[in-house]
């Protein structure tokens, strides 16, 4: 099973290649150096013309201001929770979902498939205010639990549609051999089909962390007391904080939001692209 | 994770069920309240029949704000699927330092909109702005721009910070269903003499169709009531050339404090995506037989 | 087919328990006795939250059983965030409502009257055009007042031989002679859909030119002939600040003189403080002054914002809530927090104000003792510092008898973005609209406002 790409020459359209590639890495990550950059830097050298790229002076005040003028690890703790159980329970519920959708001839399967993209269809700024009445009654003000509900529930009919589309990429033959040599339906669906859709499983996930990570407008209405803010609604209030700003500051915030996600995506990525080890399939 | 596959196992309809209904619910909601003028404190209706729609027709600042929406989903989802397609092929071509580039393509994804506004906002600032020093200095621009606060750009810079955002999603989306392209698909129309855009148009696209018209559906829901980036770059500004639907109706709802008419604007974007997505839908499954 | 099947409460038990016990924790607080008195603010300079914060531990040390519970919140989303809490039965007890929403909200009975408070501490204590009445009831507790002034490089004015302008055609003069020396603007000031802004910097010029935006009783003056002019004589200031500025936000602003990029800033007391605090080099070379204008009663009319506590109808426990706000903001108190960011939070009670100048010649803060002529002469102007949403009609047709109190119950609808000043102006310098068809569009959308808001409430009276 080889791919096409081994031994090839160095063509033009190669280079060609290597160019667009650096373009598209630059593009990407440029901003994201930019925070880095002015996050060390002192409040003379971040607001001096013209800009310096690299910091002139290195500087680790921004970051001891913000953690004297915010609960920022407070933010960080709490986004990390709720982020990670949202996730959880959106793969999992979301998996078993798509998989019988693709595997199971159910009347009215589809018709619940597309009515679930319904809860798409409502600005959440119009949902707002019910929500948060629903929230209320059942006593979960200021509880992340309700975020974790709220995200769950927003997030899972996306993963039903995208893993739906991973689980149908792959052949019943495999299921159907294993069913054959003992295993049950589920032991078959852990063993056969969970290792081939890893890739589909991270995107999934990584899409659900990154939702539950950067959500703004419910964690800001419903989370009111300090301790349990979460990170959007945190770095909104420290502009303010910031005696209506410092760069510095807020880049070193920036920089603390971005970092952890960096991470593990970096740590993920690789199941991400290169999730199918096995070689039993294909 | 297992834990919880193997509790929900037999039980994978409930949460659907459960929030399948809800959504309808809040849907029926404001298709109710569209019809109705919604005290805001008291919640207390009464009845207008379809004199919100009427207003809403005859509103100039809500006819602006829906044709910007119209450019501001169509140039995103646009430029992303043809951006996040290129770029997930590019990935994919076997370059040298490919894992590493993939990392560091796929970074923007995960900055929390709140942050991509404020480094862009930042880096475009028109006193000490980075960008602006640098197009100064490649002999783009004769002073420090702020694309934000001119009405002329303001929409494409916003379309192009979201896609800068959101091309990564794309990437993951089609480079995950890459991975499992079976190489004797490949093989075989190279053998049958297929060229690289033969190969691709033939194997690699309808390979790939599936997983993406998901991604672009998803993602042009989402397009059309993202709220955050617009409202957190130009503030709908200046004047109203980057006020979008969302934009309009949270205004309608908190600023005016009309709840109908928030709700009837609500509705005919419904409508709209509705039928947007049932093109989709209509894709996905030609695109689902023609794979699977 | 799986066979095994979860009931819908085992499913969520299940979430209930992944989610951990670090998350039901949360919620336990709430039901504990005693008295808790809520405290929502969006103040919050790090200096004034530990000012809250000692005042709280005092207070609750003078009333045993009594505890103040401070919730910060932001102040972009804080209408949204209020409206929400309000309609979800959340007790928000002593809070600061959006200048423009709080007539609005008392005439629909969300707020607690606190005439009693205001006859306490003496209602000839307050400075004019600092409290909101309905009905001859109160319905807020003034804590800060301020005024925008004129920050203005001296160096650069002594370099080109130019005195600190006293009238509008100084200024202009000024302005347009600095400006483009050694890449530095003439001025930063600026439009924008921030609630306030454009009207912040726009407003002085109306004023000077001896109109209000409404009348008394809600009658719209911004159609005169003569505010027309004092549209031409801003957007003829705003053409020498830099085009980011016309859809801009304060922090840039205040950044772009802060960084020594601007001759003139027109600001409330913050930028003062700020410049001293990050640039002490152009702090030493700047002067301060009123804004000149226009001709009717040159620098003499001055924008000037103004933030309240109100207490919610429906809190637990009123007395304790009113006890705590007049704690918080009279006497030794109301002087502690006005010093946390000097000449930005001015006090509106005389009494409170006159120590504030006393202050300024024996207090050792530096800021201070550096730049107390600052402090003074946004203090001289506050007592004529109005705002189009709270002084409604101070001045008509050249005619100024002091500073009302009198609210505009649809400046939430009249200022809700794009608000129709900020959209003339960013029209005009963006756009090249012609300034009389932008002012004329602008004159109907104010008039709409208040005909929209009259009909559905016709027995409105103005409250002076």
């Amino acid at each position: 099973m080889k791919t096409l790409r081994h031994g090839r020459p160095l063509r033009p359209g190669r280079v060609l290649q290597y160019a667009a590639l650096a373009a598209v890495v630059l593009i990407a990550d440029l901003p994201l150096l930019w925070i880095l950059f002015t996050a060390v830097k002192p409040d003379e050298e971040i607001i001096s013309y013209p800009p310096t790229f690299l910091p002139h002076t290195l500087t680790l005040d921004n970051f001891r201001t913000l953690f004297e003028i915010s609960s920022f690890g407070t933010y960080l703790t709490n986004s990390l929770i709720v982020a990670a159980v949202s996730t959880l329970l959106v793969v999992g519920l979301g998996t078993c979902a798509a998989y019988a959708l693709v595997r199971f001839r159910i009347p009215g399967l589809r018709w619940i498939g597309e009515l679930s993209l319904f809860a798409y269809l409502v600005p959440p700024i119009l949902v707002l205010v019910p929500v948060s009445q629903l929230v209320a009654r059942f006593g979960l003000a200021n509880n992340l639990a309700a975020l974790v509900v709220i995200y769950t529930a927003t997030l899972l009919p996306f993963a039903l549609w995208t893993l739906r589309s991973y689980f149908h990429g792959l052949t019943v033959e495999l299921e159907d051999a294993a069913m054959v040599d003992g295993c049950t339906r589920f032991g078959a669906f852990v063993r056969v089909v969970l290792p081939q859709s890893v890739p589909g499983l991270i995107a999934t996930a990584v899409f659900a962390f990154n939702a539950a990570w950067s959500e703004y407008l419910f964690a800001s209405t419903l989370m009111a007391e300090p301790d349990k803010l979460t990170l959007s609604p945190g770095l909104s209030l420290l502009m303010d904080q910031t005696s209506v700003y410092s760069w510095g500051v807020l880049m070193a915030a920036a920089l603390i939001v971005v970092a952890p996600v960096l991470v593990l995506f970096v740590i993920v990525q690789k199941f991400l692209v290169g999730g199918i080890g096995q070689g039993a399939v294909k | 994770m297992v834990a919880v596959i193997e509790a929900t196992n037999g039980n994978w309809r409930a949460p659907f069920i459960i929030f399948g209904v809800i959504g309808v619910l809040f849907a029926v909601g404001s298709v109710f309240d569209s019809f109705f003028h919604v005290d805001f404190l008291t919640r207390e209706h009464t009845f207008l029949g379809l004199d919100n729609y009427r207003r809403l027709w005859e509103d100039p600042a809500v006819r602006g704000a829906f044709g910007r929406s119209v450019l501001w989903v169509a140039g995103n989802m646009v430029i992303q699927a043809a951006a996040g397609v290129a770029v997930a092929l590019l990935l994919n071509a076997g370059l040298r330092g490919q894992t590493l580039a993939r990392g560091l393509v796929l970074f923007p994804y995960v900055v929390p909109a709140v942050v991509a506004a404020m480094v862009f906002r930042f880096a475009f600032n028109d006193t000490s702005g980075m960008a602006g020093y640098l197009l100064r200095t490649l002999g783009l621009s004769d002073t420090l721009v702020n694309p934000f606060a001119d009405p002329a750009t303001v929409m494409f810079a916003l379309v192009a910070v979201n896609c800068w955002k959101y091309v990564p999603f794309i990437v993951i989306v089609v480079l995950a269903r890459l991975q499992t392209l079976p190489g004797e698909l490949r093989e075989a129309a190279a053998l049958d003499g297929a060229g690289r855009f033969g190969v691709f148009r033939y194997v690699t696209l309808p390979w790939i169709a599936p997983a993406l018209i998901v991604a672009m559906l998803m993602r042009t829901i989402w397009t059309a009531y993202d709220f955050d980036l617009p409202y957190l770059l130009s503030g709908g500004g200046p004047m109203d050339t980057s006020t979008t639907v969302p934009l309009e109706i949270r205004k309608l709802a908190f600023a005016d404090q009309d709840l109908g008419l928030a709700s009837a604007l609500a509705v005919c974007v419904a409508i709209l995506l509705v039928a947007g997505a049932r093109m989709y839908v209509r894709a996905y499954r030609a695109s689902e037989d023609a794979t699977g | 087919m799986p066979s095994a099947r979860m009931s819908r409460r085992g499913l969520l038990s299940l979430a209930a328990a992944s989610s951990g016990a670090a998350l039901l924790s949360a919620c336990s607080d709430a039901e504990s006795g005693g008295t808790v008195v809520p405290f929502y603010t969006t103040e919050s300079d790090p200096k004034s939250l530990a000012f809250y914060r000692s005042v709280i531990k005092r207070f609750e040390r003078k009333h045993p059983g009594v505890t103040v519970k401070m919730t910060l919140y932001s102040d972009e989303n804080q209408l949204q965030y209020l409206q929400t809490a309000m309609q979800t039965g959340t007790d928000i007890g002593v809070f600061a409502p959006p200048a423009a929403n709080i007539l609005d909200w008392a005439v629909k009975g969300y707020l607690l009257p606190l005439s009693g408070m205001i006859e306490d501490i003496g209602e000839d204590d307050f400075l004019p055009g600092t409290r909101i009445a309905h009905r001859g009831e109160d319905y807020a507790m003034p804590f800060q007042a301020n005024a925008s002034v004129l920050y203005y490089r001296k160096d650069l004015l002594d370099g080109a031989g130019i005195e600190p302008p006293r009238t509008y055609g100084q200024f202009l003069g000024a302005v347009r002679e600095l400006h483009g020396r050694d890449g530095i603007d003439g001025i930063s000031s600026g439009a924008g859909n921030t609630p306030g802004m454009t009207t912040q910097f726009l407003s002085p010029y109306v004023y000077q030119a001896g109109w209000d935006y409404y009348g008394p009783d809600g009658e719209v003056l911004f159609g005169k002939d003569e505010v027309l002019d004092g549209v031409k004589r801003h957007v003829a200031i705003m053409r020498y600040a830099r085009k980011g500025a016309y859809n801009t936000n304060y922090p840039d602003l205040m950044n772009t003189y802060i960084s020594g990029k601007a001759a003139f800033a027109t600001m409330a007391g913050r930028l003062g403080v700020n410049l001293a605090e990050q640039n002490p080099r152009i702090a030493e070379v700047t002067g301060v002054l009123p804004v000149p204008a226009g001709p009717f009663r040159t620098g003499r009319l001055a924008y000037g914002g103004k933030n309240q506590y109100s207490v919610f109808a429906h809190t637990r426990h009123r007395r304790a809530a009113r006890a705590f706000l007049k704690e918080l903001t009279t006497g030794e108190n109301a002087l502690k927090f006005s010093l946390t960011v000097p000449g930005h939070l001015v006090p509106p009670l005389k009494s409170v104000g006159a120590r504030l100048r006393e202050e300024i010649d024996v207090s050792d803060d530096p800021y201070l003792k550096k730049h107390g002529d600052w402090v003074r002469t946004i203090l001289d102007l506050v007592p004529h510092a109005l705002s189009p949403d709270m002084a409604m009609g101070s001045v008509v047709n050249g005619r100024y008898d002091g500073k009302l109190s009198n609210p505009c119950p649809w400046a939430g609808k009249a200022w809700a973005p794009p608000p129709a000043d900020a959209s003339m102006v960013q029209s005009i310098l963006l756009r090249g609209d012609d300034p009389e068809q932008a002012w004329r569009r602008a004159v109907d959308q104010f008039a709409f406002a208040a005909r929209d808001w009259k009909s559905a409430n016709p027995e409105w009276r103005p409250a002076a």
